[in-house]
């Protein structure tokens, strides 16, 4: 039976519709992040769930793998941005720990990602397309090793 | 230099070069520092714009959250634009939301239109020239924009969307996609701004100045932004920008300016490059393209467009048409989402190239029904749709919501359709349904529909409809109460396309009514229809097919007098029932466990269906085969010796042994769970949660469960639910709610609920809701996950 459902979740990672897209930039000692799967995933993805519960479980692992995977390339780019002696702390998500999920917002607006990769935040403060994340990284300073 | 047009460039970086603080909204600035603003505008019309943005880009309610009153920001603009460049032509400008609309986003389609219809009422009256809509990415938000600048001034409507490198917008939508939307809605001029430097703009000016019948429009920006600090950075200088522009004019472009960094240094040397162009030239080659086209009907989606031309035989799914379905009808009745989605699903599946939605059903509200069904299918459908009613309030409020240009089904030659019809497509857009029949009916003959055809062209053209924005319907009759009645109508098709050079449709089904065997007839039809030019076909996608049989043909041509050979064929060919065998039931029942164990979808269905072809009762292959398989997986999921995705494919499989029962064993009823008795079980996402997927798989597994479930969809007033749950009977009300945003929501239905008295147990669930949570808010039962969803279920209305 595993074997089936890993059959099928290849299946679906070879269909699925994914076009990542990110933008990050700093703001003085913060770094702010905004990776989607855009508007496609979301449509596929309501798709699949009209016919298949299986189908809507599996595509919601292969879209947050995705979307988590474009926020890791964010992550890098803007590491591979920094000063002699500057370190990216971990990335943190509104919503999670103490990071209020209103956040979010001010990190779409900042980095223009509704106009630039058609992110946007509804009044719930929810992040669509649904395969989207927002997040920040601050800035340390040297960690001994640079 | 009669004939192009210069625009402006960028607004934001120049008012930022002159003090604008960063993340402060230029909008404020027409109160505060007018002047500034007046110089911006005065440096343009002094490089050669003939046209200036006001500054009101961001100034409509949704976006603009500043201290000032709208109106006055905007008369503020224009008057400052008009001051500043009294030699221009002064442009409302109007820019996104910065909202996504449903189903992408929770923005409703309304909401965006009254934004951007005060927007417009406040221009028009502060003495706008033109409203300029741009930066669209969104083909919804850009439909909401320009039918409101249209339907609330006499202004000349330009409209621009920004395209990403791929030449599509943020939502999907090719540049033929946008071009078929603004041209069915009339806008005066369109293109592209923003998104792109001028040499990344060229391949898709080129491909517009294909399809565009209007000004090609060009705003790009100064090369690929950058960001640098924080700080937004372009790298095109003047000169550079200037010799790109130019080649936009040379693949068609005629009204053109900037974006984002570009200043009235490269407006003015864009002015310079062009100044030798004759524009005459590039109109003249646009007219000539645009003229050498084969005619045909295009109309789109949200994401790509669908062309209807001789001979091609698409087919038009017929499935949303509750005409002799009782299950849609029911889905209707009740407002269930899911069945409605799932028909949808099948049909793109199998092949529909546009999705017809009627919702006309007997006692139903139809205008609000359809209106929600378009949206529904237009969440999945990527394919154009069809919208298929006589009701000309239906008509208008779905063809206000539908995203792309539709099919519109229909028009015919009494003065009363007429009348009634063409002025709403002419508003909304679409391509128009002529049906060959007037007040005296459907002509006998080929020569009576031709004429109503040609008058229905003749009145439209009053509105200015051109032959490409119809599609006629020779109308099929069935064979088996006129012998002609195929004879006719394949003669029409062939007139319509060959005389009258329009597009055709069939609704080729009605042809073998009271006949045996009639998907056969069905495919001989559709296939005659095509070689005599058939441009599409009203079918299900699952069923026809391009193929002629001898006999069916001479059924259909009149040779086979009063059906005679074909009814002896066929009757002698109908299926003897199946003979009834015990011990086939019982293997039958094992193989069936076996499958839906293993979650094989097509292998449970294929069991199903042995069952019931050995002789086995619609209940003991529930008993025998479904539910023993169910239980199995379900235990193995509590003890933790199977996972949530065995679980869910069992289930599918599971469902499709369903709906075989359903289906072949069931004809009488219609679903397992109403011959037990059971009440329905309502679920939705709340008011304010866009994020479904969790009350999907939960939806899933109680219906495959053999439950019966009235799925409201997502971000659910809970009004709507209250309303629901009381007009259909619910024995449970199911809540999902993702974030602590929306838990509130959840709170307030139950309290709705409990207030309206409905009699029915509720259950919540989501990310962040707890067993303490949930009795905080006096729900019956917490369900942490899609399993215990089944259970309680199971506990409140009986396994």
């Amino acid at each position: 039976m595993s074997g089936a459902c890993d059959i099928r979740k290849a299946e679906l990672e070879r269909e699925a519709p994914i076009e990542a897209k990110g933008v990050w930039a700093r703001f003085g000692e913060r770094v702010y992040m905004c990776g989607t799967l855009g508007a496609a995933f979301d449509a596929w993805q309501r798709r699949l769930a009209a016919l298949s519960g299986a189908d809507a479980y599996f595509s919601q692992q292969i879209g947050l793998d995705a979307v988590e995977c474009e926020m890791d390339r964010l992550e890098a780019e803007a590491r591979a941005s920094l000063a002699p002696g500057e370190k990216l702390m971990p990335r943190r998500s509104p919503g999670y720990g103490e990071m209020p999920l209103s956040l979010s917002r001010e990190i779409v607006d900042r980095l223009e990602a509704t106009r630039r990769i058609g992110v946007a935040v509804t009044d719930s403060c929810l992040l669509v397309p649904s395969k989207s994340v927002t997040a920040i990284c601050e800035i340390g300073g040297c960690d001994g090793r640079d | 230099m009669e004939g192009i047009d210069f625009l402006d460039g960028g607004f934001g970086t120049m008012v930022q070069a002159a003090g604008l603080p960063p993340g402060k909204d230029p909008t404020d600035w027409n109160v505060e520092n007018p002047d500034a603003v007046a110089s911006v505008h005065r440096a343009y019309a002094e490089s050669g714009s003939r046209i200036v943005l006001a500054n009101t880009f961001g100034a409509n309610r949704l976006k603009y959250h500043g201290p000032y009153d709208l109106k006055e920001l905007v008369a503020s603009a224009i008057s400052i634009a008009r001051r500043g460049a009294a030699s221009a032509k002064v442009a409302l400008d109007i820019g996104p939301t910065g909202r996504l609309l449903k189903p992408a986003g929770d923005l409703d389609f309304d909401d965006a239109y009254e934004a951007f219809a005060e927007m417009v009422r406040f221009g028009a009256e502060a003495g706008a020239d033109l409203v300029f809509v741009e930066t669209m990415g969104d083909t919804r938000e850009l439909k909401a924009a320009v039918l409101a600048a249209k339907l609330n001034s006499n202004l000349p409507v330009y409209a621009t969307v920004a395209l990403d490198e791929s030449g599509k917008l943020l939502t999907g939508a090719s540049v033929e996609c946008v071009a078929t939307l603004l041209e069915s809605l009339g806008v005066d001029a369109y293109g592209f701004n923003c998104g792109l430097g001028p040499d990344r703009m060229l391949p898709f000016v080129e491909r517009l100045a294909k399809v565009s019948t209007r000004p090609i429009v060009v705003k790009p920006n100064a090369g690929m932004p950058k960001i640098v600090e924080g700080k937004t950075v372009f790298t095109v200088g003047p000169a550079e920008f200037a010799e790109t522009v130019a080649k936009l004019v040379d693949a068609g472009a005629s009204i053109v300016g900037g974006c984002c960094g570009t200043t009235p240094a490269h407006i003015a040397a864009v002015r310079d490059a062009l100044a030798g162009y004759s524009t005459s030239r590039s109109f003249n080659r646009l007219a000539t393209e645009v003229a050498r086209a084969e005619p045909s009907t295009v109309v789109s989606s949200g994401t790509g467009v669908v062309e209807l031309r001789p001979h091609a035989g698409l087919v038009i799914g017929e499935r949303i048409n509750p005409t002799g379905k009782k299950l849609l009808k029911e889905a209707y009745l009740r407002g269930d989402t899911a069945y409605v989605l799932r028909e949808a699903v099948k049909q793109i599946d199998a092949g529909a190239e546009v999705l017809d939605v009627n919702c006309g059903v007997p006692g139903i509200d139809e205008a609000a029904t359809l209106e929600r069904t378009v949206e529904t299918v237009q969440s999945v459908a990527a394919c154009p749709i069809q919208v298929d009613t006589a009701d000309p309030v239906a008509l208008e409020r779905a063809l206000r919501r539908v995203n792309g240009k539709p099919l519109v089904n229909s028009v015919n030659g009494k003065r009363e359709s007429m009348d009634a019809v063409f002025p709403i497509v002419k508003k909304y857009g679409g391509a128009i349904v002529g049906l060959c029949l007037d007040e005296s009916g459907i002509p006998a003959t080929a020569d009576g529909r031709i004429a109503i055809a040609r008058r229905i062209l003749d009145e439209g053209a009053k509105y200015g409809f051109e032959k490409s924005d119809f599609v006629f319907d020779a109308l099929t009759l069935a064979v088996s109460a006129d012998p002609q009645a195929a004879v006719v109508t394949l003669e029409t098709v062939r007139r319509l396309t060959e005389e009258l050079g329009v597009n055709t449709v069939l609704g080729v089904s009605n042809v073998s009514f009271g006949l045996p065997n009639r998907p056969v007839l069905n495919n001989a039809m559709y296939a005659l229809a095509k070689r005599n030019g058939l441009s599409s076909a009203i079918a299900n996608p699952s069923l026809i097919r391009d193929v002629i049989d001898p006999a069916a043909e001479d059924v259909l041509l009149a040779r086979d007098r009063n059906c005679e050979q074909w009814i002896a064929l066929n009757a002698a060919a109908q299926p003897a029932a199946p003979a009834a065998s015990a011990n086939g039931a019982e293997g039958g029942a094992q193989a069936l466990g076996a499958a839906i164990r293993r979650g094989l979808r097509e292998d449970a269905a294929a069991a199903a269906k042995a069952m019931l072809a050995g002789g086995a009762g619609a209940m003991d292959v529930i008993e025998k085969g479904i539910v023993p398989a169910l239980e199995l997986v379900g235990d193995a999921f509590e003890k933790g010796t199977a996972f949530l995705p065995q679980l869910l494919m069992a289930a599918d499989a599971a469902g499709d042994a369903f709906a075989v029962v359903r289906k072949e064993g069931m004809k009488a009823a219609d679903g397992a769970s109403r011959v037990s008795g059971r009440r329905p079980i309502v679920i939705a996402t709340v008011k304010g949660d866009i994020h479904d997927i969790g009350k999907n798989i939960v939806r899933a597994l109680l219906e495959n469960y053999g439950f019966d479930v009235i799925d409201l969809g997502r971000d659910v007033a809970p009004e709507a639910i209250v309303e629901r749950a009381k007009a259909c009977g619910a024995g449970m009300v199911g809540l999902s709610a993702l974030m602590t945003t929306t838990v509130g929501a959840m709170a307030e239905t139950i309290r709705q609920l409990k207030a309206a008295g409905v009699d029915a147990k509720t259950f919540v669930g989501g990310a962040v809701v707890t067993q303490d949570y949930a009795d905080s808010i006096g729900a019956d039962f917490y369900a942490k996950d899609a399993m215990q969803s089944v259970r309680i279920a199971e506990r409140v209305l009986g396994a």
